[in-house]
Parts: C-alpha cells; sequence; structure tokens
C-alpha cells in the first residue's frame, strides 16, 4: 500500500507510443503539452467551452491518476502511461495542437478530481458514447449537455456522481520557477517579475527578434512588455503583453530547456581533445573518462532525440546510462543489448558529430564558444574580448589604489 | 462564404527550441478529388516563424453531432532544410475557426548521412 502523500503535478511524464508490452518507443514530455495532445486527440476543438473544461479534467486525472498509483512501473515497466486508447488515452506524439484547447489546458492542467476524503486523483474513464459506452463520461454526451447550457462542473457530476471535488492550482514537482498565483503586467515590481525578465534574456538570446530587458530591475515596464508580446508572437500565445499562466510556463519550460543545453555545451569543452574514435566496449558498472565521455555524447542526443531520457554525465555507468543507451539503440534499430560496441558507438558519434556541427558550434546559438576542435577564428577572439566584461582598465591596480574619478586624455 | 481555419508553423530544433532560420516549409492540401494540392512554401524567419495560411474547412456543423460527414480538412506539412532530417506531418487537421499550431522540430542530419524523413501521422478522433 502506497504512502498517502498530497498528488503533484508532475513536471515530465513518459509515454510509452503504443500497447504495453509492444516494442514501442518511450517519450518524456511535459505534463501539460501530453495533455493538450491528448485533448486535441480525443475530442473536437469546436466543442462548447464547458464540455472541452470538462474532457480535459478527466483526461488530467486519469493521467495523474496512473501517475500517482504508479500503475505501470509497479508492474515493471519503464513509462507512466501509453498512448493506446485500449488501455489509455489516445496521444498522438508531433501532432498539431489547436489553440482553443490550448488555451483551456494552459488554465487547467494543474486541476483534477478527486472523491472527497481520498487523496487520490480520479480514475475518470471516458469513452466516446456512441460507438463505445462506459461508466464514465461520454464524450458526445458532454457536448449535448454543454449545448444545452451546463457547465463542465455539472457535466462532470452528471457522469462521475455528485461525490466529486475538484483540486485546483495543486503544486508542480520540482519546478524551479513556480507561477507566482497572479499574472504579471505593466506596472508591476516584484522578484518574480525579475525572474520573468532574467528568463526572457535568456531565451532571446537565440530570438534576435525578442528585445532585450536592461536594467533587469523587477520594474515592469515598457521593454518588458515589448519582449512579453514579441515571446507571446514567437511562440504562438495569445498576445496580451501579460505573464500569466501561459506565458509563464512557456518561459521555464524555454529557460530550463536552453540551460542545460548551455550547460552541455559548456561541458563539452572539457572533452574537445579526446578521441572520438571507438575504444573498448562500454557496459554496466564500468566507471571513467570513455563514460563520462559517453555520457556526454548521450545527453547532447537526447537533448534531440525526444525518445532518449536525458542523464547525468557522471563517469558511472548505472541504470540511468544504460537506460540511454537502450534507447537510443532501439531508435537507431540497433540490437537492444544496453551495451556499447563498436556498432552502437558510431551511431552515437555520427548523430553527434551532425548535432556539433549545426547547433552546438552555431555562434548564433552559443556566443564565446571555441569549436570542438579546439581553434577560435580570430574573429570570434576579438568578439569575445571587446564584449566581455572585466576588460583590463589601462591602467595597473596595487594595494591601496581606490576608486577615483579619472580623465583620460 | 465558405468556412476557414487557419495553420500556424514554427520551426525550432532540441529541446530548447532554438529557432530554426531559412527552412522551407510546404503545406500540402488534400483536395476532395482525392488529389493534393501545393497550397504555399516559406521560409522560416529568424524566430522560426512563418505567415498564418488560412485553409478552407467543412462547416462547423459536421463537428458538433456524431454520425456528420468530416468535420476538418487535411493537409500535409514538409520541413525541409539542409543539415536537417527532413520531417513531414501527415493529416494535419483544420478545423473552422480554429487555429492549429503545428510545431517542426528539427533534427540535425548524423555526419554520414541521414535517415528516411521523420514522419508523423495524424489519426482522427475517435468519435
Amino acid at each position: 500500500m502506497a504512502i498517502i502523500v498530497t498528488p503533484y503535478i508532475p513536471k515530465t511524464i513518459t509515454v510509452h507510443l503504443g500497447t504495453p508490452d509492444s516494442s514501442a518507443e518511450n517519450v518524456t514530455v511535459p505534463f501539460r503539452d501530453y495533455i493538450k495532445n491528448v485533448a486535441c486527440s480525443e475530442i473536437y476543438p469546436t466543442w462548447r467551452l464547458s464540455a472541452l473544461r470538462a474532457n480535459i479534467l478527466a483526461q488530467v486525472s486519469f493521467a495523474l491518476n496512473r501517475v500517482y498509483t504508479e500503475f505501470y512501473p509497479s508492474q515493471g515497466y519503464s513509462f507512466n502511461i501509453t498512448a493506446s486508447t485500449a488501455y489509455d488515452q489516445k496521444y498522438i506524439h508531433g501532432r498539431n495542437i489547436f489553440d482553443t484547447i490550448s488555451t483551456l489546458v494552459d488554465d487547467l492542467f494543474t486541476t483534477y478530481l478527486r472523491r472527497p476524503g481520498f487523496a487520490e486523483p480520479l480514475a475518470a474513464s471516458f469513452c466516446n458514447g456512441t460507438t463505445s459506452t462506459c461508466d464514465g463520461l461520454s464524450q458526445w454526451g458532454s457536448e449535448y449537455m454543454a449545448q444545452q447550457g451546463y457547465d463542465s462542473v455539472a457535466i462532470l457530476k452528471h457522469y462521475y456522481g455528485s461525490n466529486l471535488e475538484l483540486v485546483a492550482n495543486a503544486p508542480i514537482q520540482d519546478i524551479q520557477y513556480s507561477y507566482p498565483g497572479v499574472p504579471l503586467r505593466r506596472g508591476d515590481v516584484s522578484p518574480e517579475v525579475r525572474v520573468a525578465q532574467i528568463m526572457i534574456n535568456r531565451i532571446s538570446v537565440a530570438y534576435p527578434a525578442i528585445p532585450k530587458i536592461w536594467p533587469v530591475d523587477g520594474i515592469f515596464g515598457p521593454i518588458t512588455e515589448d519582449a512579453v508580446r514579441e515571446v507571446q508572437h514567437v511562440f504562438n500565445l495569445v498576445v496580451d503583453g501579460i505573464v500569466g499562466k501561459s506565458t509563464w510556463y512557456m518561459l521555464v519550460h524555454l529557460y530550463t530547456g536552453i540551460l542545460r543545453l548551455s550547460e552541455l555545451v559548456s561541458l563539452g569543452q572539457t572533452y574537445f581533445y579526446l578521441d572520438f574514435d571507438y575504444q573498448e566496449s562500454l557496459q554496466l558498472g564500468q566507471r571513467g573518462e570513455s563514460v563520462s565521455l559517453l555520457q556526454y555524447l548521450l545527453a547532447v542526443l537526447a537533448q534531440f532525440y525526444l525518445s532518449i531520457p536525458d542523464l547525468t554525465v557522471d563517469g558511472i555507468f548505472g541504470q540511468e546510462t544504460q537506460a540511454a543507451v537502450l534507447a537510443l539503440q532501439q531508435d537507431a534499430d540497433l540490437p537492444q543489448t544496453g551495451v556499447v560496441d563498436e556498432a552502437t558507438w558510431e551511431v552515437i558519434t555520427d548523430r553527434f558529430l551532425g548535432i556539433d556541427r549545426m547547433v552546438l558550434t552555431n555562434p548564433q546559438f552559443f556566443p564565446y564558444q571555441s569549436p570542438t576542435s579546439g581553434e577560435v577564428t580570430a574573429q570570434q577572439l576579438y568578439d569575445y574580448l571587446t564584449v566581455s566584461p572585466g576588460q583590463f582598465p589601462g591602467f595597473s591596480l596595487s594595494l591601496g589604489d581606490r576608486d577615483q574619478e579619472r580623465s583620460f586624455s | 462564404m465558405p468556412s476557414s481555419g487557419t495553420l500556424l508553423t514554427r520551426v525550432f530544433t532540441s529541446r530548447g527550441q532554438l529557432p530554426v532560420e531559412d527552412t522551407a516549409v510546404s503545406i500540402v492540401q488534400h483536395g476532395a478529388d482525392g488529389q493534393q494540392h501545393l497550397v504555399n512554401i516559406q521560409t522560416s524567419d529568424q524566430s522560426g516563424n512563418t505567415q498564418p495560411t488560412v485553409l478552407e474547412t467543412p462547416d462547423v456543423e459536421n463537428s458538433l453531432s456524431p454520425g456528420q460527414p468530416l468535420p476538418f480538412a487535411l493537409c500535409d506539412i514538409w520541413a525541409e532544410r539542409p543539415g536537417y532530417q527532413l520531417l513531414l506531418i501527415q493529416n494535419v487537421q483544420i478545423f473552422p475557426g480554429v487555429v492549429s499550431i503545428q510545431d517542426l522540430p528539427m533534427i540535425p542530419l548524423a555526419e554520414t548521412g541521414g535517415r528516411p524523413a521523420d514522419r508523423v501521422d495524424i489519426s482522427p478522433q475517435d468519435l
């Protein structure tokens, strides 16, 4: 029996792209994006808002129940949920999203259903109500009720019983920057505004169209508002210049993604002198520099191939590293041994070098990084020296010196 | 006046969603005659965005009760840029009065050549 803890919203969810025992890939995606995908795959975006809300809440609850009860891991599987409608909810990896549904999910993905007196999110089942009927929500029935004027709570209680509670604003697990709870707008002054400014500035390094906010002072002024509008325009959010839930979580998602990639690019500096040729086979239990290099390469691949889980670069070939190797082998149609033989190594380095060439060494994305070959062009060196802080002041500094006004002729 | 919906695409790479400029994004609509019609080809801008594309769709009535004719228009999207894997999204749904947002995540080609196009095939809702 699991210990009763307050259900949280997972930051990400791992979806198996087939029936549980099929050899399909697993993808790990942000929970909010998972729900958007499910909602768009299950129902029509033209339905009444109250029907959309009712369905989304059922979908969120169902997924949270799977996560909270560890339904699949307890059976030995390495994923949280499947994409199969025979077992779970419809999920089509990479599909288009509808704006009507997207906006609602941004608001509702931290809300779920439960029975009073129980902590567990409701395992809210549903069916289409025509070709299949069930003991839960009828999708067509919900739209019909919405057309009659019923709101989402009335619809949900009709199908799941009146002993139903909505838990709103459940905490998101491990999220570094929680939504402040109220939208940030022009005129606000707060630490949260400063966080938003920092996130926008980091994201805008790769997006020349997004204005840079200076100074970063926690004051939501006209430059900040312009930057927010441009972020919203670029990322297909509602353009209102206000950092509400949708915009906030988009910023966090982008910021943490960029940081992770930057971290890896910096880490890559320590490996540029190493030989990328195959040395020896690597497997569970081994330690050392070869393992570190392998982990670094896999971690970079994981940023581009969503079926490869991210991993820590610690020089120890453990379960996490093996999981990444297996996922890579599956994606590349190699025998899934978990052992890095020469064929596996070749695929890893082959893919890595392509990524390195197109992205990691692209100064548009990662300025001031030397290429993996270790060479720096004269232009890069000049840019680095003239822009980076801490420029030599032009005169010597020694014990006893103080800052003072100086004029230079 | 015939119904229409809008399609927006955005091209990027990696989980950090770095923008990919100069990607050729082709939208091909499935016609009623069973033929495919090229709607437009655009190149993504410095933010990875393309201009919205408006497409004709069935009437909204088709999606509001069961047993109606197909409620959405269908199109395919190709995203191509040298250095990246070709990406094909099939059967993107466009509903009347709704904006469809299709993310186009590009993966850099491996050093020694690529693989067949990355393909996403969107099956209809089971309604």
